[in-house]
């Protein structure tokens, strides 16, 4: 079995009293599309925050490609691509004099930086206005540009925080393209995104986060047997033997993300005064 | 059901929008809220109580400057003398119109249309607009103002207070709605980044233009003749603006001229009535919507497809270049830093001009001419501190790209260093060129103790900045020329370098003076240098091991949005 290529041992973070990452064990193998799941304030951007160096554990620690992270940071940010958060670009440079830029930063060569830059840019349909500041693009170029810096340098993984947040349906088919493009040529991805139809489409396993603690694990068939799993189990504890026995459509993923956070239960409530 | 409780019957029912009022309480009440949410925080408490001193000095103009006001005017009034008063309204709407222009370029405008998502009629939007003008603190001080020389006018007078009261009522609704309107062409023009920052570059010019103006004046009066013909050609076009029409028509109605008078404040309603239809064109177009987005959509045609190369450093690694680069970039396209850069040469050009010192036609520096090449230069660097104790203050979101590129941050600190440097340099030899123009050559020696000072001067400088820029990081809008400041700590810890650099120079400089060898000086100064630089190579490590610690502060203060700082700049 190959060695993982993301993994983390017990890694926590605290900020002051209110424990954002809880001991979380992932493993990532190389080569997998893994979806990294949760709901709101999860921890999901906490998590890939400590992944990618932007933030120090509290604990535990994280191995990329077989280094570790923390002691030998260079090494492994020279074979990772990321798009945080926050997208991480210079706002008064041009799409090419960013790239260019981000090229220089991993190592590459004017010449080699300066040709992949163009041809980036022309993949992501950015090249139709070379003058126009990085600030000056709309949110969805922005998302494209931070993209085509993750991977100028052809990264063996990649992190991406909510890429398709804000993204239209054409620049969306773009980077899906070519994020498994990447896949086919052996890069593993690591993705936290809150369109599950997207993840459920591209990734081949998954991880879920809850208040901090990772609480599944695998690949989405295995997410999927489990559930089902249980829900037959509790069937059966109630009683309702035809329900357990019941053949049933196959679970999408957004059912299975419910089903494990606990979001699957009406709260109840109706807000009478809407129509 | 919990948590929400229903709305009133005859809330949910009503067919039309909220009334104008209920909406009026709601923007009220949004604006008491933000200031009291920003008050969780140390930073916005002091930013409170640095708002309670600005409106008591406002307080204290305002009531001072009624006490003067209505005095002069009964004077003026009493002593046949109306024509004063022209002054005194020249004054109030240079006040009334200059200030909220300089407050807004100053500051993040408030986004009226934001307002628009709510249900409103046209008519509300606009006395929204009308009443958040009102309430500004320059429009109440200017009609105290206006009341107390109508007081002065109808103690003096009062059989001309129902004439004055018209005029002045007038002069009181063209700058209402004058101020109205350059409040939101102005936040139409500020909408958009290019519009703001050569609106920013503009006034800065103006501010510069301001300080030559006693210079030249002192010039021009050698020619007095000539002056006062323009004075007067001056005053005759400003007979014909608000302030010289309500003033004229006051002159009217106490000669007893009342038709004249009633003339003259119909051309203040004529100009009253132009600028509504302004005001009104400019909310109109808001509140039918437009789009000031500045992403363009994208050109379809391209003509011919070049290859960007960065730049080459020869001697430095790719990523040193690379940041070199950027940091270079970033320079020439922020308008504030580049007048930053043209400042010395500005001050030396005061100097040249300024009579105050040396009495007569030479200027300040022209008595002292040795001086000029050292003040330019240290001037030169006083201003590159401004960047360098904040280097990171301007990356913005890029602030994360050095934090997960593989570069070691010392060499993100060193490759800012390096173009601090070379912008010291290019300033320094345009400072050289500039004082041998305004005040010949700078002798030899003076240029050597000055270039060796600034060996000495610039690493400690670089030190005390890379440890500040990582310890007390503040986010800089590179597009905004207001609320640039330092943090507090940043500019105490840049006047302690300072005093520390200026006393050991003087210290150096006074012994080779006394030995009668100046040149002495700056060979004392190579020394010196040599240790202010094993300092700034020590503390270069230090300052890199501090922003990976420091690495979530850095991250949460630079990357900051502009959404936050809106809410807390706004707040109050």
């Amino acid at each position: 079995m190959p060695a993982p290529a993301i993994a983390t041992e017990n890694l926590t973070r605290r900020f002051g009293q209110l424990l954002a990452v809880d001991h979380v064990n992932l493993s990532v193998a190389p080569g997998q599309f893994f979806g990294f799941l949760g709901p709101n304030g999860a921890g999901k951007s906490t998590t890939i925050k400590m992944l990618t160096g932007l933030l120090a554990p509290s604990e535990g620690r994280i191995t990329i490609l077989g280094t570790d992270l923390v002691a030998d940071p260079v090494t492994v940010k020279r074979q990772i691509g990321v798009v945080p958060e926050g997208l991480a670009l210079f706002g008064r440079l041009t799409g090419a004099e960013y790239l260019n830029f981000v090229g220089r930063m991993y190592g590459l060569d004017r010449k080699t930086a300066a040709q992949r830059a163009a041809e980036l840019l022309d993949f992501m349909q950015l090249s139709d206005r070379p003058k126009a500041l990085v600030t000056d693009y709309s949110h969805g170029m922005q998302k494209k540009l931070a993209m085509a810096a993750a991977v100028i340098h052809g990264p063996k993984i990649l992190f991406l925080d909510e890429p398709f947040e804000g993204v239209d349906a054409i620049a969306s088919g773009t980077l899906k393209a070519m994020l498994q493009r990447m896949i086919a040529h052996g890069a593993t991805i690591f993705l936290t995104s809150h369109v599950l139809e997207i993840v459920e489409r591209l990734c081949s396993h998954i991880a879920i986060i809850h208040q901090g603690r990772l609480v599944a694990q695998g690949s989405i068939d295995e997410l999927r047997s489990g559930v089902e799993a249980r829900v037959a189990g509790v069937g059966s504890a109630d009683g309702d033997a035809a329900a357990a026995a019941r053949p049933r459509e196959k679970l999408t993923l957004e059912q299975i993300f419910l089903e494990i956070v606990g979001g699957a239960r009406l709260t109840g409530q109706e807000l009478t005064w809407l129509a | 059901m919990a948590g929400v409780s229903p709305l009133p019957s005859e809330l949910a029912d009503r067919p039309r929008g909220p009334r104008s009022s209920d909406l009026i309480s709601a923007v009220a009440e949004l604006r008491w809220r933000l200031l009291v949410n920003s008050l969780r925080t140390i930073r916005g408490r002091l930013e409170l109580v640095s708002r309670i001193f600005v409106g008591f000095s406002v307080t204290t103009l305002a009531l001072g400057g009624a006490v003067f006001l209505a005095p002069l005017a009964y004077i003026s009034i009493a002593q046949d003398h109306p024509d004063y008063l022209a002054i005194a309204l020249w004054i109030i709407f240079a006040f009334w119109q200059l200030y909220p222009v300089l407050g807004a370029l100053a500051s993040v405008p408030f986004e009226f249309a934001t307002l628009l998502r709510f249900p409103m009629t046209f008519s509300t939007f606009w006395w929204l607009a009308f009443f958040y003008g009102v309430v500004d603190p320059v429009c109440l001080v200017s009609l105290l103002w206006l009341a107390a020389i109508l007081l002065g006018i109808g103690v003096a007078s009062p059989a001309l207070l129902p004439g004055a009261a018209l005029a002045l009522l007038g002069f009181a609704l063209i700058n209402l709605f004058l101020s109205r309107a350059v409040y939101l062409w102005l936040e139409r023009w500020l909408a958009q980044r290019k519009a703001r920052e050569i609106m920013g570059l503009v006034f800065l010019f103006l501010i510069v233009g301001f300080q030559f103006v006693a210079p030249l004046a002192t010039r021009m009066g050698k020619h007095q003749a000539g002056a006062f013909r323009s004075l007067t050609s001056i005053a005759d076009v400003a007979r014909f603006l608000p302030p010289g029409l309500a003033s004229f028509s006051l002159q009217q109605f106490q000669q007893g001229k009342a038709l004249e008078g009633l003339y003259l404040c119909a051309g203040l309603g004529v100009y009253a009535v132009l600028l509504v239809a302004l005001v009104n064109g400019r909310l109109r177009a808001q509140f039918f919507g437009e789009n000031l987005s500045e992403a363009a959509a994208p050109v379809a045609v391209r003509t011919g497809k070049k290859l960007h190369e960065s730049w080459d450093l020869r001697g430095f690694s790719g990523p040193i270049a690379a940041i070199f680069e950027k940091e270079t970039r970033y320079l020439l396209r922020s308008g504030p830093v580049l007048f930053m850069f043209v400042m010395p040469i500005v001050i030396l050009l005061l100097f040249r001009l300024n009579p105050a010192v040396s009495g007569g036609g030479h200027g300040t520096l022209a008595s002292l001419p040795d001086w000029a090449f050292p003040v330019g230069s240290a001037y030169a660097l006083l201003m590159l501190t401004n960047i360098v104790y904040n280097s990171f203050g301007s990356d913005g979101g890029g602030l994360q790209f050095f934090l997960i590129a593989p570069v070691p941050m010392r060499d993100v600190l060193f490759a800012k260093n390096i173009s601090h440097t070379a912008v010291l340099a290019i300033n320094t030899t345009l400072v050289f060129v500039a004082t041998s123009f305004l005040y010949g050559p700078p002798r030899p020696d003076i240029v050597f103790v000055t270039l060796a000072a600034l060996l000495f001067a610039l690493p400690l400088n670089l030190s005390a900045g890379n440890l500040m820029s990582v310890y007390s990081p503040k986010r800089y809008d590179l597009a905004a020329f207001g609320r640039q400041r330092a943090t507090s700590a940043t500019a105490l810890v840049g006047m302690l370098v300072q005093a520390l650099v200026v006393g050991i120079s003087f210290l150096v400089i006074f012994a080779a003076h006394h030995f009668g060898r100046l040149w002495l000086a700056g060979v004392a100064f190579f020394p010196l240098a040599a240790v202010s630089f094993l300092v700034y190579w020590l503390i270069l490590n230090k300052a890199a091991r501090a922003a990976v610690d420091r690495r979530e502060v850095l991250v949460a203060e630079i990357c900051r949005t502009s959404a936050d700082s809106t809410a807390s700049g706004r707040a109050s």
